[in-house]
């Protein structure tokens, strides 16, 4: 069963531990998104995150049922914040388990090329020089 | 409204009246680029219709719940 959700508390790098301890898969891959401390020359105050909630559950969903399609991945896991974020914290942390590694490798970088492509997400950056929303990159 | 969007708009939740119908996405669009002629501002956008992207002949119904989609940056 995938995990999709969003948050404003503080999310921790790590898988939860109910995620792996059924033992049906044996590679799991965690990537975890953190907020920088400088961004295009700029120290970075905070960063507020927004989201369309009930439609970035029904795209990711829609995205999973597509990498799973295509890797044969298991299950795959995405925690996002909205609210705001301090350089250093976690904005979002994504996973994919599989029964073989190769195939979670694979399918966690989609699920985050996924996300940054179509979800319902955004971010506004707080610099010395202003607030700006950040336009998409790849 | 979302993200850019909102703040060009000035308001979350926006109210239009359409006397032509049927109405399709793209005459939403151009009605909401007359009603906040700053979102050309926004390079592109996409409305979302009942929790789906839509295309811009879609054909919208009254209960629909319609979003206004800026370009995304999650992650």
């Amino acid at each position: 069963m995938n995990h999709f959700r969003i948050t404003e508390e503080q999310i921790v790098c790590a898988l939860p531990q109910s995620w792996t301890e059924n033992g049906t898969d044996g590679g799991h891959v965690i990537f975890c998104g953190t907020i920088r401390t400088r961004n295009k020359g700029k120290d970075v105050i905070h960063i507020d995150f927004e989201a369309y909630e009930p439609m970035v559950i029904r795209e990711l969903e829609k995205i999973a049922s597509r990498i799973k399609a295509e890797t044969g991945v298991n299950r795959l896991l995405l925690i996002h914040r909205t609210g705001r974020v301090l350089p250093g914290e976690v904005a979002v942390l994504a996973a994919a388990s599989g029964t073989h590694r190769s195939e979670a490798f694979r399918a966690c970088e989609m699920l985050m090329n996924e996300l940054k492509r179509s979800v319902p997400i955004w971010k506004k950056e707080r610099t010395s020089d202003g607030e700006t929303w950040i336009t998409p990159t790849p | 409204m979302f993200g850019m969007a909102r703040d060009i708009a000035g308001m979350a939740w926006v109210e239009l009246e359409i006397s032509q119908m049927p109405v399709t996405v793209k005459f939403l669009k151009q009605s909401l680029l007359q009603k906040f002629p700053g979102l050309s501002s926004l390079l592109t956008y996409e409305i979302a219709v009942n929790l789906e992207y839509a295309q811009d002949s879609q054909v919208l119904n009254p209960q629909d719940e319609l979003a206004v989609i800026p370009p995304v940056s999650g992650g």
